[in-house]
């Protein structure tokens, strides 16, 4: 009976959406990583050009990949997964500010400014290092949301 | 996001249409076979235009689909 075929496969029906966050999540870790140590610790320029030009790209990842999974006539998002995606936005809008706030008072302790400062790409590697672990908690918070929704 | 007041007869309903698939009716809605799950499970409830799509695709009202379960 097709009922029974569709229970059975129910408990390996992953979303579009959860698929998407949990690939993002581990790639732009993986990304802040990497900008971490050959930009912050390292003060390479072109990691920071290619680190800022994925993030800029990734603006365009999400649209880019719905394309790709919904080229049939079947949708690959709707409300549901909208509802989810709100939660990553929320989350995204929380780490942000704190990183923000955080990044500014370092400044005003000498020691942790003169850290900042005693690399040239160090001021602007910390925050786009930062900026991509927001995305990643971002997309970690609705992946779990995903997770959690189907167990 | 889990547990809704409202429940549904779309599984009842999908079997009296011709054992009507998920994907099927996920299709007829123009929502994901996902959401489709999570309203059977009763895990989401659904936005009113969501309600009259699934209604409107077994041919019945919104009543005869849903219902306030508490």
């Amino acid at each position: 009976m097709s009922g029974r075929r569709e229970s059975d496969a129910n408990a390996n029906a992953v979303a579009f959406g959860e698929r998407f966050a949990a690939g993002q999540a581990v790639g732009l870790s993986c990304l802040a990583l990497v900008c971490w140590s050959m930009v912050v610790n390292g003060g390479r320029v072109f990691p920071l050009v290619c680190c800022s030009l994925v993030l800029l790209l990734s603006l365009g990842f999400r649209r880019r990949a719905a394309w790709d999974a919904g080229t049939t006539r079947r949708a690959a998002e709707d409300e549901r997964d909208a509802r989810f995606v709100s939660l990553g936005d929320r989350a995204f809008r929380i780490f942000a500010t704190v990183l923000v706030a955080v990044y500014a008072l370092a400044f005003a302790m000498p020691g942790v400014r003169a850290w900042l400062l005693a690399e040239g790409l160090r001021p602007a590697g910390v925050p786009l290092a930062g900026l991509m672990l927001a995305h990643a908690a971002a997309h970690a918070v609705v992946w779990r949301a995903y997770v959690r929704d189907r167990q | 996001m889990s547990g809704t007041p409202i429940a549904n007869e779309i599984r009842r309903l999908r079997f009296d249409h011709g054992e009507m698939t998920q994907q099927a009716l996920a299709d007829a809605c123009r929502v994901t076979r996902q959401t489709i799950i999570a309203l059977e499970a009763g895990r989401y409830a659904p936005s009113l235009e969501l309600a009259f799509r699934i209604a409107r695709t077994f041919g019945v009202g919104v009543e005869d689909v849903f219902r306030w379960a508490r």
